[in-house]
């Protein structure tokens, strides 16, 4: 991988007999905003808890630009903003005083500090929260605090843990924004998840992780394509017609999905091509005087891609194909 | 440097604490109370009495703050965000302790001072004054390092908060009675300030060393 910035070699982690990661291998690159998914317990949070120093006693190799992030190397860290998912503060601090606090520790100078402040309080939008204890903060403000937190330092890597869980769709937006702006800038930044949905549209890679074990990475199109996700039709006929799908059954279809009153999805069999498996069904459809509204070669969502991995594991997982 | 930011912070900190505030004002006000209720102490000084409280109530307290403290941060992750600065979790933990220890001193101090300043005016006093009062002053300064070592140590080894509190009640309380009478039982007059101070160093620091080196091997 051009510019690598992250190398994880042959991480693994055993809590006594519970075995949360299973040498893991991986390289993430700066300018990328790589999505690690997984299901909850899956050892995502081992896994960022190792990269952050939180977690020492694990074998295997974590570098960070070829650097061993358990060299006594006290910049390393400096480097590094991380969102953690359950992050407490103190509850004599107010917002700007934790955010003083770990400015100075994070090695940012006395004339730089208020400034650096002001930035992070506005990119998390909560500038007006700034003189109030912590302890009277809502859920969704704290999480935004645990974002500026990370921010505020202007680290080279960002590691969010579950960063948009508690948050309204407005603050969702936000996060995701301040995300493409540090990728923007040629920064790594790693975002965890265990509902896909969520950073979809946002990560430039994804990593699936199940069960202590990475599964798959690639970028969002190169997932859908590996496991032949592509290969599904959505037929939409008018309001109240009746089909009987037992007619259309054989190649190219392999299962009918109904998907309401009108709407139905036929998965195909991928080794057939699309255009000719589109014009069949067609063929198929007129032939029983079927009133078309329109057919569709559809993508199913990641979602999808996901649920079966999380649900299947690793070494069996393709697209559910039925006779 | 980074002891320096995290000390005031923790000094900060232990300001808005309760159980400080309550130690700050209460000891003094327990001083008081002491000479209010039984005046007459036999020709024992008030600072004897005050002596011998600060180091078992303030000693007990402070062991519970801190180990109480320690604990209920380890599992709110709190720390989650100091360390994974450039911040050593020694650091941390030695910030820690040396600002409870700052904090519990100044309300050893006052209450001291009051008790002495009670005793020269009721002429209870006896000996030379500095001297009485640097003598008890060290017995507590003493007493209260140990205990918030206890405290520091119990605080990163259990998860529980109540069992925390709990062993740090008995344990951190009777421990501390047992060890700050040691030099007294076991030394003639002359050896015991000098045998005090090495207590009050070597078993805390090796009580740290211990915290340290365990709070290291902890995942969090």
């Amino acid at each position: 991988m051009p510019d690598e910035m992250i190398t994880f070699k042959s991480v693994s982690k055993s809590y006594g007999t519970v075995h949360a990661l299973h040498d893991l291998s991986m390289e993430l690159a700066r300018g990328e905003i790589f999505g690690y998914i997984g299901p909850n317990g899956a050892g995502k949070t081992t896994t960022l808890k190792i990269l952050t120093g939180l977690i020492r006693d694990y074998s295997g190799q974590v570098e960070i630009d070829g650097v061993d992030i358990r060299t006594p190397d006290a910049q390393l860290h400096a480097r590094v903003g991380y969102m953690p998912q359950d992050a407490g503060f103190q509850e004599w601090r107010t917002v700007e005083h934790a955010l003083q606090t770990f400015g100075k520790l994070s090695g940012l100078d006395r004339n730089i500090l208020p400034d650096a402040i002001d930035r992070a309080l506005g990119r998390a939008g909560i500038t007006e929260h700034r003189k109030r204890r912590i302890t009277h903060l809502s859920g969704g403000t704290v999480q935004r605090l645990r974002l500026a937190q990370a921010i505020l330092h202007e680290p080279d890597i960002l590691v969010l843990d579950e960063p948009l869980s508690g948050l309204d769709p407005a603050s969702r937006f936000q996060v995701k924004e301040i995300v493409r702006e540090f990728a923007s800038q040629n920064r790594l930044v790693l975002v965890s998840s265990h509902i896909l949905s969520e950073i979809e549209g946002l990560a430039t890679r994804i990593g699936i992780l199940h069960e202590g074990r990475i599964q798959e990475i690639g970028t969002p199109a190169e997932l859908r394509n590996r496991y032949q996700v592509g290969m599904v039709v959505e037929v939409t006929v008018r309001p109240g017609t009746e089909i009987d799908w037992d007619l259309l059954a054989g190649s190219p279809i392999v299962r009918v999905d109904p998907r309401g009153n009108t709407v139905t999805r036929l998965h195909l069999d991928p080794s057939i091509d699309l255009d000719y498996a589109i014009s069949l069904i067609m063929k198929r459809l007129l032939a029983q005087d079927i009133p078309i509204r329109g057919i569709q070669h559809v993508q199913p969502s990641l979602e999808e891609v996901y649920l079966q991995f999380t649900k299947r594991g690793a070494h069996d997982v393709s697209y559910p194909v039925q006779r | 440097m980074t002891f320096r930011i995290l000390y005031n912070d923790e000094i900060r900190g232990f300001a808005h604490s309760k159980i400080i505030i309550a130690l700050w004002a209460g000891l003094p006000l327990l001083t008081l109370l002491i000479k209010f209720i039984q005046p007459d102490t036999e020709g024992m000084s008030l600072l004897f009495f005050t002596g011998a409280m600060v180091g078992s109530i303030g000693g007990t307290l402070s062991a519970v703050m801190l180990s109480t403290t320690i604990t209920g941060e380890r599992n709110r992750h709190v720390y989650d965000l100091f360390l994974t600065r450039p911040v050593r979790r020694g650091t941390l933990l030695m910030a820690k302790f040396s600002a409870a220890l700052t904090c519990l001193f100044a309300a050893a101090i006052v209450s001291l001072g009051i008790a002495l300043a009670v005793d020269a005016a009721t002429g209870v006093l006896t000996l030379d004054p500095g001297e009485q009062l640097g003598g008890f002053l060290l017995i507590s300064v003493v007493g209260l390092a140990i205990s918030s070592a206890v405290g520091v140590l119990f605080g990163v080894l259990i998860n529980s908060t109540v069992l925390s509190a709990i062993l740090s009640l008995y344990l951190g309380g009777n421990l501390l009675s047992a060890i700050i009478m040691l030099p007294t039982m076991l030394l003639d007059g002359q050896n015991i300030p000098l045998f005090t101070v090495l207590l009050g160093i070597l078993v805390p620091a090796a009580l740290m060393v211990v915290a340290i080196r365990v709070f290291n091997r902890k995942s969090l």
